[in-house]
């Protein structure tokens, strides 16, 4: 048999076993490539910070209203909620840190926040976050179901009214999209378009994952493009096996390609009668 | 029989199976040889050396004297007085054995996005600057290699070995057999991450199977959505469908027979 004729037949074979999954990593490759990442990630689902914000105080009601990357609409929310949502006051900074260190001897990672219209505390103690007012003293962690939804609404990048959402508290076993180290966490489902959830953190009554029926397809599209359901990790048996084979066919349709396409003097309409 | 049906096709309008394959098959065949290539290197490489940490270390936590602590809300106050930056946060973490209060001013959604810090001296209330000096000192105590640092440059984005990263760094050359190169957060002192000529390796790998060749007037971005990458999804799409279909067929013709 000839290269020409032994290539054939050995492409038209090898393709019959992976050519279904160059179609796979072909659709997945699509999907991945074409949906923005920063969208996949959820990024849009936050109500993003202004740049100008952080310059001068004075000037954040000025410069939120020039700020040119947000839809008007948002303008008006952000311009209402942003400056006391983000940034602390001294005046309400009453607890010192001495006087929490002595309260929690092992804390830390001490560092000043927000939460809702407060100003806390928050530290890691036994590996377990805390949340305690600055105003006060007093301890807010866990965070309780409603403070959850007041957290997410706040976040939210729209408007959602309580009867939007459906929370569940999980606390021993994460679903595939979150990572476990981060229970316990309220999980927020809004009734919004593309399902989207926000995960905060019961411990430290943070954000920690937002999650959207785009980004649930991606991660099905990267399980199956690596060929890993479970773990999604790149260095698997199947996929180097599959990879292999993949690799010959292709060799093969190379070899091909050169006697239809560069090799001169062949019948071009052979592969349409004979393959 | 066979040679009215191949004269049917040619004859109408559409290209045949075979045509089109053949064609399509020219346009991709050679990233399709990087797509190959770059993933059975990825599943075969070594997953650890490509992260760049060969010579990364955790420097050690020292006891801090909360009695010698300045209160947080002095740092505050005296912005609020002096220059009236927005404060989002303030956390007490360690830099070079000291305590030190990291304000933030601007926060963006992650660490790699633009954000903006000062840092306070938590015993004696003083601002520190992150200098080439002070970011040489903290990439030393960042590194557990014997090498001598050889230069040290200030960068702003984007940077090569770290193209996410949306903020100014100091980077940290030394002189060891990996090219090792650290790089430091100029507003914070935050370790951004190490690389060396194993992670670069990778890297390059990464950007052939991203197409992240930064054409047609686009920045490499170290990601996946770019022009020429989707025109060669789309192709590379075709190009399986029409190979599928083609496959069917000869299924059907009884083709694969053994």
């Amino acid at each position: 048999m000839s290269w020409h004729k032994k290539s054939r037949t050995i492409h038209k074979w090898l393709m019959l076993f992976v050519g279904i999954q160059f179609l796979i990593w072909s659709i997945s490759g699509l999907y991945m490539v074409v949906m923005d990442i920063h969208y996949i990630h959820g990024d849009s689902l936050i109500k993003q910070p202004n740049k100008e914000q952080s310059t001068n105080v004075n000037n954040t009601q000025n410069s939120i209203l020039i700020n040119t990357q947000r839809p008007p609409q948002n303008n008006i929310q952000s311009n209402r909620a942003l400056p006391s949502l983000n940034s602390l006051h001294s005046s309400q900074l009453t607890y010192s840190i001495k006087q929490l260190i002595k309260h929690y001897p092992h804390a830390e990672q001490i560092e000043l926040g927000r939460l809702l219209s407060q100003t806390v505390y928050r530290f890691k103690l036994d590996g377990q976050y805390h949340v305690v007012d600055a105003n006060n003293g007093d301890l807010l962690s866990p965070i309780s179901k409603s403070i959850a939804i007041k957290i997410a609404r706040q976040q939210y990048n729209g408007d959602v009214s309580s009867s939007d959402v459906h929370v569940s508290y999980l606390s021993d076993e994460a679903p595939r999209e979150l990572s476990a180290r981060h229970l316990p966490v309220w999980r927020i489902d809004i009734n919004d378009f593309a399902s989207p959830t926000l995960y905060v953190s019961a411990d430290s009554g943070q954000v920690i994952t937002k999650r959207h029926s785009y980004w649930r397809i991606f991660d099905w599209m990267f399980a199956f493009h690596v060929m890993d359901y479970i773990e999604e990790s790149a260095d698997n048996t199947l996929l180097l096996i599959v990879s292999v084979i993949a690799s010959l066919a292709s060799f093969f349709g190379l070899v091909l390609i050169y006697f239809r396409v560069f090799s001169q003097g062949k019948p071009r309409n052979v592969a349409v009668n004979n393959s | 029989m066979r040679l009215s049906r191949s004269k049917k096709r040619s004859m109408s309008k559409f290209p045949s199976l075979a045509k089109l394959h053949k064609w399509l098959a020219v346009l991709v065949f050679i990233q399709v040889v990087i797509w190959l290539g770059t993933g059975l290197f990825f599943n075969l490489m070594d997953h650890d050396k490509a992260r760049g940490n060969q010579y990364r270390t955790q420097p050690a936590k020292v006891e801090v004297d909360s009695s010698r602590l300045i209160e947080p809300k002095q740092v505050l106050t005296q912005i609020e007085k002096g220059s009236k930056q927005t404060v989002n946060s303030i956390k007490l973490i360690q830099l070079l054995n000291t305590p030190y209060y990291l304000v933030n001013h601007y926060q963006g959604l992650y660490k790699h996005f633009f954000n903006q810090h000062s840092l306070v001296n938590a015993y004696s209330g003083q601002e520190l600057v992150i200098d080439d000096g002070i970011a040489k000192q903290i990439a030393e105590q960042s590194y557990s290699g014997n090498a001598v640092i050889s230069k040290i440059q200030r960068l702003t984005p984007p940077i090569e070995d770290f193209l996410k990263e949306q903020n100014p760094v100091w980077q940290v050359n030394f002189a060891d057999e990996m090219n090792t190169s650290v790089y430091i957060e100029i507003s914070s002192g935050r370790v951004v991450g190490h690389s060396n000529d194993d992670k670069r390796f990778v890297d390059l790998f990464f950007m052939l199977h991203f197409m992240d060749y930064g054409l047609f007037g686009q920045n490499r971005t170290g990601g996946f959505n770019n022009l020429q990458i989707v025109l060669f999804a789309h192709l590379m799409l075709l190009f399986c469908c029409t190979g599928i279909v083609w496959v069917i067929r000869l299924w059907r013709k009884g083709q694969y027979r053994v």
